[in-house]
């Protein structure tokens, strides 16, 4: 632990504070929440490549000093993995595996991202450069990712 | 002939929900507001020379495409009461 957890939980509880006050906005945008929970965020995000839902798990310790980690969850809670019943993206930044604390989770390789930020390729860029603008917090990290999500080059494995 | 004043055609205005930085704002745009001026306007002074670097997605009336910028809100089929999001065109991810 880093941060007073005190101040990490108000931090986070801030931040998170329009998407459970304003839930219905984020869910005509293709993003449904399921549950917020320091330090656990779960939301469904809308993907068009299979007219459906994918269940992200986003976790938050040490809010706001190091960034968030994300990855697909299964439906129980448990990471989705390659050639399991969860049809995943790969492509552009979505990861399927490798991540640079060598677990088998699905990862996401974009700024203001944990797993982006501590990758030795991504040493140049700093999360202090992210970490204060508001396109990064939060809200801002989730409706980019679903943006992302639906890009035409993402594919699906 | 008819000496009525010619009637002007009137504008629609469209209240729309727009997650900008991830946070809902309510907006009111004239329906013929090109999509290319509606992106300016959202982004900040520093950044609005940028606005080629952002769209604007509209899931409710084009499934998750980014509207055509050279467009009216209108002519992308943009309505009343409609959840639009600004997000980068380019979340800048790649492979590690």
């Amino acid at each position: 632990m880093i941060v007073d957890p005190v101040l990490a939980r108000g931090r986070f509880d801030r931040d998170t504070l329009p998407l459970l006050q304003q839930e219905v906005a984020y869910q005509n945008a293709g993003i449904r929440v399921v549950r917020i929970a320091f330090p656990v965020i779960e939301v469904a995000l809308w993907w068009r490549a299979i007219n459906g839902e994918l269940l992200l798990h986003v976790q938050a310790d040490d809010y706001d000093y190091l960034p968030v980690q994300g990855w697909w969850t299964d439906g129980t809670g448990q990471p989705a993995h390659q050639g399991g019943s969860i049809r995943l993206p790969g492509g552009l930044g979505f990861q399927l595996g490798g991540d640079p604390y060598g677990q088998n989770r699905t990862w996401f390789c974009f700024p203001g991202w944990r797993e982006f930020h501590d990758h030795p390729g991504h040493q140049n860029t700093p999360c202090i450069h992210y970490r204060f603008q508001p396109a990064y917090r939060l809200p801002g990290l989730i409706v980019q990712l679903q943006s992302d999500l639906n890009r035409p080059q993402v594919g699906v494995t | 002939m008819s000496n009525e004043a010619p009637v002007e055609p009137r504008v629609t205005l469209l209240h729309l929900t727009i997650l900008v930085d991830g946070i809902p704002e309510q907006k009111v745009y004239p329906g013929n507001e090109k999509v290319e001026e509606v992106i300016k306007s959202l982004l900040p002074a520093g950044k609005k020379h940028e606005w080629q670097q952002y769209q604007l997605r509209d899931r409710g009336q084009n499934p998750d495409q980014a509207l055509d910028p050279s467009r009216s809100l209108v002519e992308d089929g943009v309505k009343d009461h409609d959840t639009l999001s600004l997000t980068k065109k380019d979340g800048g991810g790649g492979a590690a």
